[in-house]
Parts: structure tokens; C-alpha cells; sequence
């Protein structure tokens, strides 16, 4: 029975660090996770309109339920209630759904097993240099930086203001 | 070698030469400068292999560990000027560690002894010691024109100092993004300065040397032939004097510009002086406020490259619609679809395009607009039909827009699109069918690479992909297809290709070996991510003659050290490697 620890579905891959714990289940073949939801190709629910999952867990009163969030489309939506049975029936609906689209499953997540999040792109050390010196000019300037007393970015725009003024003068 | 044998050959030779004599033969191949030409008069008999040898001016040895020194030269004699790589094209992307190999000891210890005729030499992803620099100098230095020491390694300014004392034809010095220990801070330019006068080409871009504006100048004024001026850094408003002295300076990169929050007097760059010449640019750090100095010189310019300026969106649409007679423009993708739209309509001369991938981390503090997207590509593949080398960064591309690179630019001859990760969810899945029109459109394709994600491309994607590429020699691969039928399909075809670099895929090592062996003309294979055999045992499928195989252990740091492992495989002439650090095993030659 499903403890009352949320629920946490992450279908687009969009908390590597949860993806990265799950593929590592996945792979060693554990079965140790908070629920048995984990297993499946959770990515399916991605083609499931956001309206039929609120009826779906609007339906039921069952209790003793855990709250469900869902990632989806880039929205985030967290449900209230949501009980292991009617978590299992999302499942099988995004399944159905997904079968009957020719049973192609776009893989976007870790589960799949591919490379891609070991494998992340990276880039030239020239680059990458530049990245860095360009983040630190970035931090380094800006209106609202945090000066001495709270007040040190706003006394720095009025020095320079005066700066110029003198110049103009 | 029997007298009997030679004179059968002679004879054999003479009847196919249609009593041309040789003097002639090597004169008329003289005029064949195409290397895949000159490969396929080098394969007619051993006759035009021995004339073709003995008149060739140039060999580029792709992988050096495929011959040795003593082979080049048993071959080619002749030789006048050499290039060779030897570090896999990860290398420059921080995936091949630095013990891995590729010294030029070998190669340089050979040149020096024999190669009488070698003028220029181009090493490239090599490690190269002082040592090595002043044993070339004390051989060649009276016939040296050309030194590129191009992404290399493992020497110090006093070699570049030897060379500038010791090399007075020197008319090209090249050392772009080389690791450069940095003794006696410029002294070496001064030694160039002072003791060359025919300086063409001085290139130091991308390297961490000090460069001072004397010297800088003084250079300028003693070499009155310098025509490409490429240097790490120096401030533009220190290089005024240089300017007006480089009267012949057609291409100059590397002046940056300093934190406006830190300079004394807020900077104009509205009339800064170029000389008239001066048609290729590239400046660091150029912000808002500088990009000014451009304006000027904006029509006449035919390169710019903006890679590592600090500019936004809005001001790369400034810049480029003043820019008409653009023919190469290198940018990160802060430019964004509406930076592209404006090359579009602007650049309509444009032959290169590079679209590099600007900071998309979380907070990465780029711009809004800055992120590529179909309507970009089709947008620039629509107004740029000149283009022959593209590539671009995208964060989400559509299936029409390939069809419209296949449409209308034909006159690519290398195409590369990478799909970053910024965009959780792709507007199409999956472009197999835009990769295929892409690839029957663009029939002059000779360089391909395709680095997405999951999904993208499909088992029958890369059908298409070995299908339609019938010319393409170069092929990179990232997080492509669903299961080992796809690299097996795609092996069925891919005629022409030489070079193959697959990373992210989950093709099982059956499945690489299989591939390999089918793909008729590869003779070099690197992998990173791949389904492992239990045993390993699985890759020796594709083990024959001539073909070294090699497995690189990954860095036991960071996460998932496993699924990082290389396979790098290559034809070679020079058999087993003896050179290898312990990361790299070679399964065969097993000796």
C-alpha cells in the first residue's frame, strides 16, 4: 500500500536529479521505491489532456490518498487526494491512449534508458571561458546589485549620473 | 626488386601511359590538385602510383597513427608541404583526456631528417614540445613558409621565439586555440617583429598569450606584407596606432573591449579608424555601447564573427542589416529567429554560417529572444541560397523546415544542427521526413552531422539518412534511433562515408561491429555510449586486417562513468599503437 509520501511524476524530465535516482532504480531492478508507479513508462501520460486527469481523480473518494504533482506541457498541477488505485488508473488510460496512437512512445525521460542525460553536450573551452567571463561581467554590473548597506548600487548610478553631468558641463 | 620485374612494369606502365613519358605524366598531374583525384591516379597502376607520388605537393593525413613517418615518406619524397591530426575531434569538446596520445615526436624526428622539400607543415589536435619546435627549426628554418600549430599543445613561447628568429620565410605563423605555456611574456613577438619582413599571417585567436600593443605595432610596421592579423586579446583602444599603420591588413580578430563599469571615461568608438583593407573582423567582449565602431565599415565587411561579443538580440538585428556583402557570419543563437530573419533579408551573399550555443543554463542571463527555431532556419535557408557551410544550434526545428534547407540551399557542402535541451517538448516528432528531403535536396552534401535527442530520428530516419547521403564523406550522430536496426540500415547505405562519430546511442556492440564492416568506405569510427556485451567480446565481430581498434576508459569522475566509455577504430598501416596511456586498450592488434 502506497505510504503517504507524494506521488511525484516528472513526464517531460524536467528534475534531472529525480530522473537520474529512477533510471538508476530502473536499472538495478529495484523494487524498493515509494510506489510501484515508477516502473512504468510514465512519459505515455504526456498525451493525455489535462482535463480528463482532473476528472479522472475528481471522480473518486477513495481514502487515505496521497497528493499527485504532474508536469505537463509546462504547466505544473498538484492534486490533492489522489489514491493509489486512481494513480494506477491514469496509468492504464495514458497507456490505452498511447497504444491506440500506433503504439509509438516518444521517449523524452531517463526510463527509456538512452544516453542522452549522461551524455550532456559540451562545449569548446574557448566558449566555455567566455561564458564564464561574460556571467561575471553580467553579475558584476546591474542596477539593483547588493552594495554595502543595501544602498551601494543606488549610490553608484548616482556617481556615475553626476560623472557625466560634470562632463557635459 | 628483380631487374626483370621493374622492366615487365616499366613496360606495363609505358602501354598504359600511351608512351607519354613521365616527365610529361608528372607535369599533367600537376594540374590535378583535387586529393580525391589525385587518389583515384594513384590507384590506375603502379606506374601513375610512383608519378602521382613523386609530383604530389600536399598529403593531409587525417589520423596519424593510420601511417608512420617512414611510410610518408617512402611515398611521397617529394613532399612539400604535410598536414596531420591526430586527436579525435572530441578532443575539442573535453572528451579525451590529456595523456591520450598524438605526439608529434615521431613525425617532426622524420621531417627533420629527410622531406627535403617540405615547406609547410600543419599539425592539428597534436602535443607538441619545445623540444620538437627547435629540432624542425634547426632542420628546416632556411626553407620554412608555413608553421600551423593549430589546437595543439605542450610548448612555450621561447619556441615561438626560435621560430620567429630562426624562420625568415616564414609567411604564415598559425596557432589558433593551442595550449601555450607562457615564459618571457611577448618577447616573441618582438623577435617576429624584428627579424621577418615577409609575414603574411600571424594567428595566435583563442590562445591565453599576452600580446602588447608595441610589439603588436611594431609588427604591423616591419611587415608590410601582413594581410591577417589574429591575436588572443588586447584593447581597441590601445590598437588606434596599429591601425593606422597596417595599410595592406585585410582580417583582424581579437581586440576586445574592457568593462565599461571600470574604464575612467565613457569610450566613443564612433570614428575608429580601420584601414580601408580591413574586410574581416572579430571583437571580444563588444558591447551595446561599442558596436558603433562597426557602422562605418559595416558595407564593406565579409566576415564578422560576434561569437564572443556581449551583445543581445536586438543589437545583432542592429548590426547585420548593415551588413550586405556578408560571406561568412559567426554568431551564438542570442542572434535568435529574428536576428536570422534579418541575415535572411540582409546577407544575401552569405557562403558560411555558424550559429554557435550561447549560455542556456538556468540563469544563464541570455537573451529572451535568443533561441533558434524553425522559423530561423527557414527563414535564412529561404534568403541564403550562396551558403555552403552551416551550422546551427537549435532549441526546437520542424520537419518543413529541413524540407526547406533541402529546398533551397543546394549549395551545402556541410550542414550541421544540434538540438539543445532547452526546450522540453518539440514542436514535431519525429523528422525523419525532414532529414530525408534535406538529404535528396542537398546532393553536394559532404559533411552531415545531426545531434539531437531521443525521438527525433527513428530507425526508419536513419534509413533515410544511409539512403540519401550518397556523397557524404563526414557523418557525426548524437541520441539517434530506437534500436540496432537503425545503424544497421543506416550501414546498408552511407557509400562515400569515411568518417563516422556516433555519441548517445544505444546501439549494441554487435550492432557497431555489424555496421562497420558494411559501411564500404569507413576507415574511422569513434564512439561514445553504446550497449555493452557482457563479455565485450561483441565488438571483435568486425576485427580484420589493417583495422586498429581501440577502447578509450572513461574518467572514473562524474556521474555515470560507464555509459561514457569510447570506442575509437581506424584503418591503419602502422599496426598496433605503441604509444597508448592506460586509459587506452587496444583490442586489436592484440600485438
Amino acid at each position: 500500500m502506497a505510504s503517504r509520501a507524494p506521488v511525484e511524476l516528472d513526464f517531460l524530465g524536467l528534475r534531472p536529479a529525480a530522473a537520474e535516482e529512477a533510471a538508476a532504480d530502473h536499472r538495478r531492478g529495484s523494487t524498493g521505491t515509494a510506489s510501484s508507479i515508477r516502473g512504468m513508462k510514465t512519459s505515455a501520460i504526456a498525451s493525455i489532456g489535462a482535463r480528463q486527469l482532473r476528472r479522472v481523480i475528481a471522480g473518486g473518494e477513495t481514502p487515505a490518498p496521497a497528493p499527485m504533482t504532474l508536469f505537463y506541457n509546462g504547466a505544473v498541477a498538484t492534486f490533492d487526494g489522489v489514491s493509489q488505485d486512481k494513480a494506477e488508473a491514469i496509468m492504464k488510460m495514458a497507456m490505452e491512449v498511447t497504444t491506440s496512437n500506433g503504439g509509438r512512445v516518444v521517449r523524452g525521460d531517463a526510463f527509456s534508458g538512452n544516453f542522452a542525460k549522461d551524455m550532456p553536450l559540451t562545449r569548446t573551452k574557448s566558449l566555455q571561458q567566455f561564458l564564464q567571463k561574460r556571467k561575471e561581467r553580467l553579475s558584476a554590473t546591474g542596477p539593483y546589485q547588493v552594495g554595502p548597506g543595501g544602498t551601494g548600487g543606488v549610490a553608484a548610478a548616482a556617481t556615475k549620473s553626476f560623472r557625466v553631468k560634470e562632463e557635459a558641463a | 626488386m628483380g631487374g626483370e620485374a621493374e622492366a615487365g612494369e616499366r613496360q606495363l606502365g609505358r602501354v598504359l601511359s600511351f608512351g607519354i613519358p613521365d616527365t610529361a605524366l608528372g607535369l599533367v598531374m600537376g594540374y590535378v590538385e583535387d586529393p580525391w583525384d589525385r587518389d583515384a591516379i594513384s590507384l590506375v597502376c603502379r606506374h601513375w602510383c610512383r608519378v602521382d607520388a613523386l609530383s604530389r605537393k600536399h598529403v593531409t593525413v587525417a589520423m596519424a597513427y593510420s601511417t608512420t613517418p617512414e611510410r610518408l615518406f617512402r611515398r611521397f619524397p617529394c613532399l612539400e608541404s604535410l598536414k596531420l591530426k591526430a586527436k579525435p575531434r572530441a578532443a575539442m569538446f573535453n572528451l579525451i583526456s590529456d595523456d591520450w596520445g598524438g605526439s608529434a615526436s615521431p613525425w617532426i624526428r622524420q621531417l627533420s631528417a629527410t622531406f627535403h622539400f617540405l615547406k609547410k607543415l600543419h599539425l592539428r589536435r597534436m602535443i607538441v614540445s619545445d623540444d620538437d619546435i627547435s629540432v624542425l627549426v634547426r632542420a628546416k628554418a632556411h626553407m620554412l613558409v608555413s608553421l600551423k600549430l593549430d589546437r595543439c599543445s605542450g610548448f612555450s613561447t621561447p619556441s615561438l621565439a626560435l621560430v620567429a628568429r630562426s624562420c625568415k620565410k616564414l609567411e604564415t605563423l598559425f596557432l589558433e586555440e593551442s595550449a601555450i605555456a607562457e615564459n618571457e611574456n611577448d618577447e616573441w613577438i618582438r623577435e617576429l617583429a624584428t627579424n621577418n619582413s615577409v609575414l603574411e599571417t600571424l594567428n595566435f585567436f583563442l590562445t591565453d598569450l599576452r600580446a602588447s600593443p608595441e610589439y603588436l605595432t611594431l609588427l604591423v610596421r616591419n611587415c608590410q606584407r601582413l594581410k591577417t592579423l589574429k591575436i588572443s586579446e588586447c584593447l581597441m583602444r590601445d590598437l588606434t596606432g596599429l591601425f593606422l599603420t597596417a595599410q595592406t591588413l585585410q582580417e583582424f580578430a581579437g581586440g576586445s573591449f574592457e568593462d565599461p563599469d571600470q574604464q575612467a571615461v565613457n569610450r566613443n568608438y564612433e570614428n575608429y579608424y580601420f584601414p580601408p583593407s580591413l574586410h574581416r573582423l572579430g571583437l571580444l567582449y563588444m558591447g551595446t555601447n561599442e558596436m558603433q565602431i562597426l557602422f562605418p565599415y559595416s558595407a564593406a565587411l565579409k566576415k564578422l564573427d560576434l561569437q564572443f561579443a556581449f551583445l543581445n538580440t536586438e543589437d545583432h538585428c542592429h548590426i547585420v542589416k548593415r551588413c550586405p556583402n556578408l560571406e561568412t557570419l559567426e554568431v551564438r543563437d542570442v542572434i535568435g529567429d529574428r536576428g536570422l530573419q534579418v541575415v535572411a533579408q540582409t546577407c544575401k551573399k552569405l557562403q558560411r554560417l555558424r550559429v554557435e550555443r550561447g549560455d542556456d543554463e538556468h540563469g544563464g542571463l541570455e537573451d529572451e529572444q535568443g533561441r533558434i527555431s524553425q522559423v530561423g532556419v527557414m527563414a535564412v535557408a529561404q534568403g541564403c541560397p550562396e551558403l555552403t557551410y552551416w551550422a546551427i544550434h537549435v532549441s526546437d526545428i520542424t520537419n518543413a523546415a529541413l524540407e526547406a534547407v533541402g529546398t533551397f540551399s543546394r549549395n551545402l557542402n556541410d550542414f550541421r544542427l544540434v538540438l539543445l535541451d532547452r526546450e522540453a517538448h518539440i514542436t514535431e516528432l519525429p523528422l525523419d521526413n525532414g532529414v530525408r528531403a534535406l538529404l535528396r535536396g542537398c546532393t553536394k552534401l559532404r559533411r552531415f552531422a545531426f545531434y539531437v535527442r531521443p525521438g527525433v530520428l527513428t530507425d526508419v530516419g536513419l534509413g533515410y539518412v544511409g539512403e540519401f547521403s550518397k556523397n557524404i564523406r563526414y557523418m557525426l550522430l548524437g541520441n539517434v534511433g530506437e534500436s540496432d536496426n537503425g545503424i544497421l540500415q543506416l550501414s546498408r547505405g552511407c557509400p562515400s562515408l569515411q568518417k563516422l562519430e556516433l555519441r548517445g546511442c544505444l546501439f549494441s556492440e554487435h550492432a557497431l561491429a555489424m555496421a562497420a564492416l558494411q559501411l564500404k568506405s569507413l576507415r574511422y569510427l569513434w564512439v561514445q555510449g553504446y550497449r555493452a556485451s557482457p563479455t565485450g567480446a561483441d565488438l571483435m565481430a568486425m576485427v580484420r586486417p589493417f583495422w586498429n581498434i581501440e577502447f578509450i576508459a572513461p574518467d572514473q569522475d562524474g556521474p555515470c562513468p560507464d555509459f561514457r566509455k569510447q570506442i575509437l577504430a581506424y584503418y591503419s598501416l602502422a599496426g598496433r599503437r605503441t604509444d597508448c596511456p592506460p586509459s587506452v586498450t587496444p583490442l586489436y592488434p592484440a600485438f
